[in-house]
């Protein structure tokens, strides 16, 4: 790559720097040093991209920081477990070398290359070992193989030995020499030759040590371990899509790196990636958990409702039987026994037993009929209906006896209560009457004969199951009509609650704003002019448009009002202006000095061109995370937001851009990642009313979960 | 630079016109010297290389600190100075 910059043409230079992808300028004779100087870093920086790598990762805003402190404590805690020395359990030496000495003759064949690979790893874990002082094991261990090596030179048959030697990679890996990394490159290849060979002795062995998988995080990344574990993330889709992205943004940075390395940076990555994925298994068990009570609640209590019901209608068929009558029988010398009251004379039970027999089909198919099929039909028999339906129907003519049996079925009804047979005592002849219509007593009806009219009635006649489901249904819906009735309404009383309280929010809010234009305009001509007094006016006008005065004029007033209540530096005075008395309003405070409610682009802190050290050389997603904009007790989001798009709409597509007061951030998703590396450079180091502005990556996942419903795909793009 | 200094308000503020160098943010006596020893004696002399850089604040800065030895801080305040003059007026 040494080319004599120094000595290209002009023309060369020229197409050496549109070869490295830079935007090129004429050269000039006052350009060409900068170009010359240019094209060198450039070539400088392509040899060593390998060593900047660290450097752009550690730039990298891979996690929503302030998001989630447990997070990143534990990513931290993952790091420092790949980073120690995992602790090398014992019992992995032992099956190894025997493994290893009986597989010795097929691998006869690859005995120089491996020799040759061995010793250099012990270089490796020597150097590693008086390099971080990795614990007493290791150094145990790398002895141990070193002395092992010395001893089996000779015999190179079992030269294999040194293959549990890759054991001790993580720590000899992340030392970071590249030497380590090439040398770890060829050992798993020989490892991956091997495991060809003797495919059962892998398999076994990572089936035991799989049992423990903390213990596994900590054990050396072995190549069919990463396989598994690859495998294992590959059935999680959220999982492999996170990878993915990590993938790609880590192969911009490794660029010339060794594939080994890559795959540990995977496996390192699988195990830091798996906890999100657990976060998300987490929280869909706590959300089913959650319900899950509420869902048995509401099973017990249907449950305990169909019960009910069983219940309820067992007791209703009992009730339809007939049941045998007790007669109580007059007795002349009781002075308390009374005919036609409360008792029956002997001889007269049997007719009215009769009697009964023939009504109770008819009272009950008057009550079916009102209750099932028409409402409008009367479920009772007055007295007069029974002796006209009797006298109708069958033989027995006489009306007195009608009456007699009438009246000794009336008694006897209140003493058997399981007949289901009321007597009534009705105002008028009408559909509906009241539980109070119910007679409690011979007495009452007695008493009541002369101005109201007696009737019978069935209680509880056996309904067909068609209408009681009819009814049931009916009535189920009905309930349901009036709840879902009474939850509208609340629901819309709610909201117009809401709306109200809203529109007043807004109104307060513009109140407030035009408060503040007052004072800032008073503030301001203060400072500029001698007379610090306005006609007020005049301030009306320069606040509000032509084409708004007439709408806003209530506001303005209410503006006023709070401007003479709560405002202490101002005061209201008359003043003959230009001839004119007019009200003015006289500032009393000091002049306008604060810069602070500036709120605008103030310019660039440090430079963030293409190229320079505070941009990253790719832009690994769509969404940005900007900081330092927002300011406690902002009211204004839409300004900040409009900053925010005047800065960068310009330049390339905005999907959707979002002020968040709780984290004081303001989020940008832009429809590509090219798009997010141009507002990144428009917004970065920028100052904005006093603050420093900066900008971090956002992962699309972390922006979806913040703003679900954002965009995903343009137009329209944010102005 | 928390905010544009008087320099920069009042360079962007009218056309340059035959202004010199020393007029630029940024630029001051020392830097307007060695950029005269340059060649570099009028504004537009150094708004004409701005130009050939195509505006970029990287080749600009760069070249700056090339020709006069400039801080970051003084280019970056220069650049931005010419900037909004373009904006401005060409």
């Amino acid at each position: 790559m040494d080319v004599d910059v120094e000595n290209l043409t002009d023309a060369e230079l020229r197409s050496k720097l549109i070869e490295c992808g830079y935007p090129v300028m004429p050269i000039t004779g006052t350009t060409r040093r900068v170009m010359m100087k240019k094209l060198k870093m450039l070539l400088e920086t392509k040899n060593k991209v390998n060593k900047d790598n660290r450097r752009s990762l550690g730039r990298y805003s891979s996690e929503d920081e302030s998001d989630s402190d447990a997070k990143s404590a534990r990513k931290d805690k993952y790091r420092r477990a790949t980073m120690a020395a995992p602790p090398l359990p014992v019992k992995k030496k032992a099956p190894r070398s025997e493994v290893s000495s009986l597989d010795g003759s097929p691998l006869k064949r690859e005995l120089k290359s491996v020799t040759t690979t061995s010793t250099r790893t012990t270089k490796i874990l020597q150097a590693s070992k008086d390099e971080f002082d990795t614990g007493s094991e290791s150094d145990e261990v790398a002895e141990k193989y070193e002395s092992s090596l010395r001893r089996e030179a000779p015999g190179l048959s079992d030269s294999f030995k040194k293959t549990p030697s890759p054991s001790r990679l993580p720590s000899s890996f992340v030392s970071g020499s590249l030497a380590a990394e090439a040398a770890s490159d060829r050992l798993n290849q020989i490892r991956a030759r091997q495991s060809t060979y003797s495919s059962g002795y892998d398999k076994s062995y990572y089936n035991s040590s799989n049992d423990d998988i903390l213990k596994d995080k900590e054990n050396t990344p072995f190549l069919s371990n990463f396989t598994k574990r690859l495998s294992q993330l590959s059935e999680s889709p959220k999982s492999t899509l996170y990878d993915y992205k990590s993938d790609i943004i880590k192969e911009n940075d490794v660029n010339g790196g060794t594939t080994n390395s890559r795959t540990y940076l995977n496996s390192y990555r699988a195990t830091r990636g798996r906890p999100s994925t657990y976060d998300y298994k987490i929280t869909n068990q706590s959300l089913f958990k959650n319900n899950f009570v509420p869902f048995m609640v509401l099973v017990v209590a249907f449950l305990f409702f169909i019960v009910v019901a069983i219940v309820y209608l067992g007791i209703r068929s009992d009730t339809t039987l007939e049941v045998t009558a007790t007669i109580p029988i007059c007795v002349k010398s009781d002075a308390n026994s009374r005919r036609y009251v409360n008792c029956v004379l002997e001889g007269e039970g049997k007719p009215a037993l009769h009697l009964l027999h023939v009504l109770k089909p008819e009272l009950n198919r008057r009550a079916l009929k009102n209750r099932c099929e028409d409402a409008s039909a009367k479920p009772y028999m007055t007295e007069q209906d029974v002796v006209g339906f009797v006298a109708n129907n069958f033989a027995i003519k006489d009306e007195n006896r009608i009456r007699t049996d009438l009246s000794n079925v009336e008694v006897l009804s209140f003493f058997n209560p399981t007949w289901g047979i009321s007597v009534l005592q009705l105002e008028e002849d009408g559909v509906s009457f009241s539980e109070d219509a119910i007679a409690a007593d011979m007495y009452q009806v007695i008493n009541g004969k002369a101005k109201k009219i007696t009737a019978l009635i069935s209680r509880h006649p056996p309904i067909p199951w068609k209408c009681y489901f009819y009814n049931t249904v009916w009535a189920f819906f009905s309930v349901l009509t009036s709840v879902v009735g009474a939850i509208v309404i609340l629901y819309v009383l709610n909201y117009a609650f809401k709306f109200y309280k809203q529109i007043r929010h807004k109104q307060l809010e513009e109140e407030m704003t035009i408060v503040e234009n007052i004072i800032d305009i008073l503030q301001t001509n203060a400072a500029d002019n001698d007379d610090n007094y306005m006609v007020i006016n005049h301030v009306r006008d320069m606040i509000l448009p032509i084409n708004e005065r007439k709408n806003k004029q209530k506001l303005w007033m209410r503006a006023v009002r709070y401007i003479h209540e709560n405002e202490s530096r101002i005061r209201t005075e008359e003043r003959v202006v230009q001839g004119e008395i007019a009200e003015v309003w006289r500032w009393l405070g000091g002049p306008n000095l604060s810069t602070s409610k500036n709120k605008s682009w103030q310019g660039q802190a440090f430079e963030t061109q293409v190229g320079s050290v505070n941009s990253l050389p790719c832009s690994p997603t769509p969404c940005l995370k900007i900081r330092g904009m927002v300011e406690e007790g902002d009211r204004n989001t839409m300004m900040i937001k409009k900053a925010v798009l005047s800065k960068c709409a310009q330049q390339c597509r905005i999907l959707h851009c979002a002020v968040d007061m709780n984290s004081k951030c303001v989020y940008l998703k832009c429809a590509d990642p090219s798009d997010a590396a141009i507002a990144y450079r428009n917004l970065h180091g920028w100052w904005y009313a006093g603050n420093l502005v900066t900008v971090k990556y956002l992962r699309l996942e972390r922006y979806m979960q913040r703003f679900p419903d954002s965009p995903v795909s343009g137009p329209p793009f944010l102005q | 630079m928390s905010s544009t200094s008087q320099k920069h308000r009042n360079f962007i503020a009218e056309p340059m016109g035959e202004k010199p160098v020393t007029d630029l943010a940024g630029v001051g006596e020392v830097l307007g010297k060695r950029l005269v020893a340059a060649g570099f004696d009028k504004a537009y002399v150094v708004l004409g290389q701005f130009l050939v850089l195509k505006k970029n604040q990287e080749f600009f800065q760069e070249w700056m600190k090339d020709t006069c030895q400039a801080n970051a801080k003084q280019s970056a305040e220069c650049w931005q100075c010419l900037k909004d003059w373009c904006e401005e007026f060409l």
